[in-house]
């Protein structure tokens, strides 16, 4: 009796039942499918392929006969691979078949007895109870356990939320795009000297303060440029035995902090070839808005925040430079420049790309020069951001990305100081006292014949410090004593000379339709930036220059001897 | 053990069947190799326009015969008939692509974003089995959907799912339906067709993880009766909802119920209602407090819910790709990740700059607070609905299919007495 009771409730479970008869149908159905894409795959190797083997077997009797014949010698290629690949996928689909006929009989089989096994038999509904209490305890459980549910839910998503990564506010390194509205290098964006603001002051006086906002002491010696990056100016200063990096207020002048930057012991420190006009902060520091990084004579290199935090140090030891080492820093995205040009064989030279955060090294490039006092710049040529650089006897130009030189050109020989500028779709470079070479930024030009990258040359007096300066239209240089010279760009053909009497290592900037240039006495020229000299004003600051000056809208940032000086309107 | 013993003969025989397919004799080595491997595509290709008409057409004739099957021929083998064929049709010929369940997110993303533009077809998909429910009920789910299809056919030993439990699992589909919407809406990921798990079936391909999946899931359908249907499928929830109006709807008795109580297990899913009977007083009082207390804490439900999912959209943003790029890059700058992916490095090689990135970066986490907060007011509501659902005595006199779960499929006729004498009459008119 209770086989008979187990039996039926084995039996009772329909949709087992129905389940299996439904597998077995499916099953049986694929395998029969099966069993005749198989009989079809044999089929075509028993029937088909043995046509088309005594085909090839023909064209091949033939070849031999006409063995020039390539057109048949292709068929038969043709032909065979055909063959080759068609026996192949039957092969392919054989074997797969064949699994799945295996996989879905057995399937089949195991279904029919299961089926067998469980044919359903009447349903035996259980006893009822008491069907209130259960309508209660029902929907009351239903209700608890919903509610369990959710505070799972809301736990997961509060755990969820407390892990969740701290989202990037904003880049951790600056774009080349946002920099362009910025002071951030040595002669501002690109390294070209050229402020496109709206309105720069023109007239000041440093005796009677007209105009000068403020004037802050600076407590260390040095040539180096003030940077600009919205409310901070940055600049160095150093001696033998101190070097340091300040931060002042643009609004008010005030020192924010000063930093040191460590000088590791180095008795070769004192044999320094460190000529009294370069000293040992004629390196141009560098910021991008978060960071400000700066280089000394001695090649140590500090990074910092704009807040004063020390990010990293970097000492590349004393380099052997014969008036000092002055190059500039510049920078590109996430890696601050170094043009390490030192060393008199042309061996040690190389450009060296830093992280900005890390000071690790990104990447770094031989350069075959020899000790040089040229900063590189980075700038747009043709949509692509380029490192451009000079040193006797090459411009040299470099991909910042990868620091991958991308071509050179052999043209200008000497103790290089000035920075090459771009211009109208030409590098512009300057041999020492001799010429000024007008070089082609085509990249698509053969890198093998370097002189066809030359448009022109014009051998006339040169500066052997002060960068050239161009608006797109003409280009002038300035010479330490002072003269003046301006060239048409398209030809370099000269169209004036002018002494100014006066001596100048600072370079010149192109305002708008002005030139603003710097004496070493603090007497800033404006000239009209046209193909004639013509002087506009001049305005003393009363205190000597060797630095270029850094431009803001509305303002004008000139490092003295002792003193950086704002000259702006007060808001 | 006798059944076995039949058995195996049987099985052997059909085995043989195969062997003479082996003998095929080799093939020389081939002269003409290459390293080249043919890469298969891993979605359907693009279909002609013919091909689309073709299965709109079909879609539609199998809805409408669906709907028969269900409503007036009230015949089990006949939908497992057009089951099957909708499961090859729309699951291995068609290769699950498209289906209205994965159609979500295109009308999603249509709605939410004027660029693009949703093919007609997706349009005819993800609406036709909706116009179908509103008068038939789910004679979707019952036959025509590939998905719902292949669970139908593994369930072979169905355990009853206690109805506390479908009920809190189901907000793992309501869940997965806000999701699904705004990752959509918000461009980030079509989560539905990526975490489909039977399309590793339909395609014959899925990466690893996905079959573990794919497999996990039909193996607990053997036991569960469609677990993806009742406990994940987005759409299957938009269907619940429409059926609950359904113009038609599948009774399990053609025409009075006995209360012979028969028909009481007959639905692997849960979908049949018992007859209630009256609740104590005292009880159905304390049911009215409760329910207005639920009632009066709904905005508490909404307003809590959007707070949770505004706090949650910095994690859901990340699903987005310009956003997880952003981060990948910043910590990558970082120098917290010492190598870059192949997303980072195309981003490099772009030219694009860090500022556009992160500008792209925040405009998506914007819109994603304004989204995720929707999508939590929207938990929040299902929640309290939900309870007030549960808290609510619903008279019923008969066994009935639930109007919202039933999944139209035709298991329940066959329990039912009346149904035999139905068709007895119907035989001898």
């Amino acid at each position: 009796m209770s086989i008979e009771i187990k039996q039926q409730e084995k039996q009772s479970n329909g949709v087992g039942y129905q389940s299996a008869i439904g597998v077995a149908v499916v099953t049986a159905v694929f395998s029969i499918f099966i069993i005749l894409l198989l009989g079809l795959n044999v089929y075509h190797t028993k029937v088909t392929d043995p046509v088309r083997m005594a085909e090839l077997e023909k064209m091949k009797e033939q070849a031999k006969a006409y063995p020039a014949d390539q057109i048949l010698a292709q068929e038969i290629q043709q032909l065979d691979t055909q063959l080759r690949r068609d026996q192949f996928a039957r092969l392919y689909f054989l074997e797969r078949g064949t699994i799945l006929l295996i996989v879905t009989l057995v399937l089949f089989t195991g279904s029919v007895i299961w089926a067998k096994s469980h044919r359903p038999g009447l349903p035996r509904p259980a006893p009822q109870g008491d069907l209130k209490t259960q309508q209660i305890q029902h929907a009351s459980r239903t209700r608890l356990a919903f509610i369990f549910g959710l505070v799972l839910l809301c736990a997961g998503a509060l755990f969820w939320i407390m892990h969740a990564p701290q989202m990037p506010a904003g880049p951790l390194y600056t774009s080349m795009d946002h920099a362009q509205s910025q002071w951030s290098a040595f002669r501002g964006p690109g390294g070209l000297g050229i402020a496109e603001f709206d309105t720069v002051p023109d007239t000041w006086d440093g005796k009677t303060s007209e105009t000068i906002l403020w004037k802050s002491p600076i407590l260390l010696p040095g040539h180096n440029s003030p940077v600009v990056w919205e409310d901070r100016i940055f600049l160095t200063g150093a001696t033998q035995d101190k070097q340091q990096v300040y931060c002042y207020d643009t609004q008010t002048g005030k020192l924010l902090w000063q930093r040191d930057v460590s000088i590791p012991v180095n008795p070769a420190r004192d044999d320094m070839d460190i000529m009294e006009d370069t000293g040992y902060a004629a390196n141009t520091a560098v910021t991008d808005g978060k960071r400000v990084c700066a280089i000394f004579a001695g090649g140590d290199v500090g990074c910092f925040t704009v807040e004063g935090q020390l990010l990293w140090e970097k000492h590349f030891g004393i380099p052997e430079s014969m008036y000092g080492y002055a190059a500039s820093l510049t920078w590109f995205e996430n890696v601050v420049i170094i043009q390490w040009d030192v060393g008199y064989e042309g061996e040690e030279s190389k450009l060296i790309a830093l992280d900005w955060q890390t000071g690790d090294t990104v990447w770094e490039t031989k350069r075959p020069v020899p000790n040089s006092w040229s900063s590189p710049t980075v700038v747009k040529i043709d949509g692509q951001y380029r490192i451009v650089t000079t040193a006797s006897p090459f411009v040299i130009v470099y991909d910042p990305k990868t620091g991958i030189e991308l071509y050179r050109v052999d043209c200008v020989y000497g103790d290089m100081a000035a920075t090459p500028i771009v211009a109208g779709g030409k590098i512009f470079t300057i041999e020492p006292y001799n010429k000024l070479v007008a070089v082609d930024v085509d990249e698509s030009l053969p890198r093998d014949d370097e002189q066809t990258r030359i448009l022109w040359e014009n051998d006339s007096e040169m500066p052997d410090i002060c960068s050239p300066l161009s608006n797109g239209q003409y280009i002038w240089t300035l010479t330490t004593p002072g003269n003046l010279s301006c060239f048409d760009i398209t030809d370099g053909s000269k169209l004036y000379t002018q002494s100014l009497k006066m001596t100048f290592q600072a370079s010149p900037t192109v305002v708008g339709q002005r030139l603003y240039l710097l004496s070493e006495k603090g007497t800033m020229l404006l000239l009209e930036a046209g193909p004639e000299y013509k002087e506009i004003r001049r305005n003393e600051l009363g205190e000597k220059c060797f630095a270029s000056p850094a431009f803001q809208d509305g303002r004008v940032y000139i490092r003295g001897d002792e003193n950086l000086y704002a000259i702006g309107k007060s808001e | 053990m006798p059944r076995i013993q039949r058995a195996v003969p049987i099985l052997v025989l059909w085995i043989l069947c195969a062997v003479p397919a082996f003998c095929i004799e080799r093939f020389p080595p081939p002269q003409f190799e290459t390293d080249y491997t043919l890469k298969e595509p891993t979605t359907p290709m693009p279909r002609g326009e013919w091909l689309q008409i073709l299965d709109v057409v079909v879609l539609v004739a199998a809805l409408s015969l669906a709907s028969w099957l269900v409503l007036k021929k009230r015949s089990r083998k006949a939908i497992v008939g057009l089951m099957l064929f909708c499961l090859v049709y729309f699951g291995f010929w068609r290769r699950g692509c498209i289906c209205p369940i994965g159609a979500i997110g295109n009308i999603s993303l249509g709605i939410f974003n004027a660029d693009y533009g949703i093919p007609w077809v997706v349009v005819a998909f993800f609406f036709l089995p909706l116009v179908f429910t509103l008068f038939f009920g789910r004679t979707f789910c019952a036959a025509v959907c590939p998905l719902g299809a292949v669970q139908d056919i593994v369930l072979l030993k169905p355990l009853t799912v206690p109805h506390w439990l479908e009920a809190t699992l189901r907000l793992v589909a309501w869940l997965y339906l806000s999701l699904a919407v705004l990752f959509a809406a918000t461009a980030s990921a079509f989560i539905i067709c990526r975490y489909d798990p039977f399309v590793s079936f339909f395609r014959f391909s899925a990466n690893p993880a996905m079959w573990v999946i794919s497999i996990s899931m039909l193996v607990i359908a053997v036991f569960v009766g469609r677990p993806y249907c009742r406990f994940l499928c987005p759409y299957g929830l938009i269907l619940r909802q429409i059926g609950r109006i359904s113009l038609f709807r599948v009774t399990i008795t053609p025409d009075e119920c006995i209360h012979c109580r028969l028909c009481e297990d007959a639905c692997p899913f849960g979908a049949i209602d018992k007859p209630t009977v009256q609740w104590p007083q005292k009880e159905y009082a304390k049911g009215k407090r409760r329910l207005l207390l639920l009632v009066l804490c709904l905005p508490i439900f909404i307003a809590g819910g959007t707070l949770l999912g505004y706090k949650l959209h910095p994690r859901l943003a990340q699903v987005h790709p310009d956003v997880e790029l952003a981060r990948r890059v910043r910590l990558e700058q970082a120098g917290v990740y010492k190598e870059r992916t192949d997303a980072s490095d195309a981003f490099y090689a772009s030219g694009q700059s860090q500022e556009q990135l992160y500008e792209k970066a925040a405009a998506k986490q914007k819109q994603f607070a304004v989204g995720a907060s929707i999508a939590g007011g929207w938990m929040g509501l299902v929640a309290g609905m939900s309870l007030i659902q549960y808290s609510i005595f619903w008279k019923r006199h008969e066994y009935q299919a639930q109007r919202s779960g039933c999944v139209a499929c035709g298991r329940c006729y066959n329990a039912c007495p009346r149904h035999y004498i139905w068709l007895k009459k119907k035989k001898t008119g």
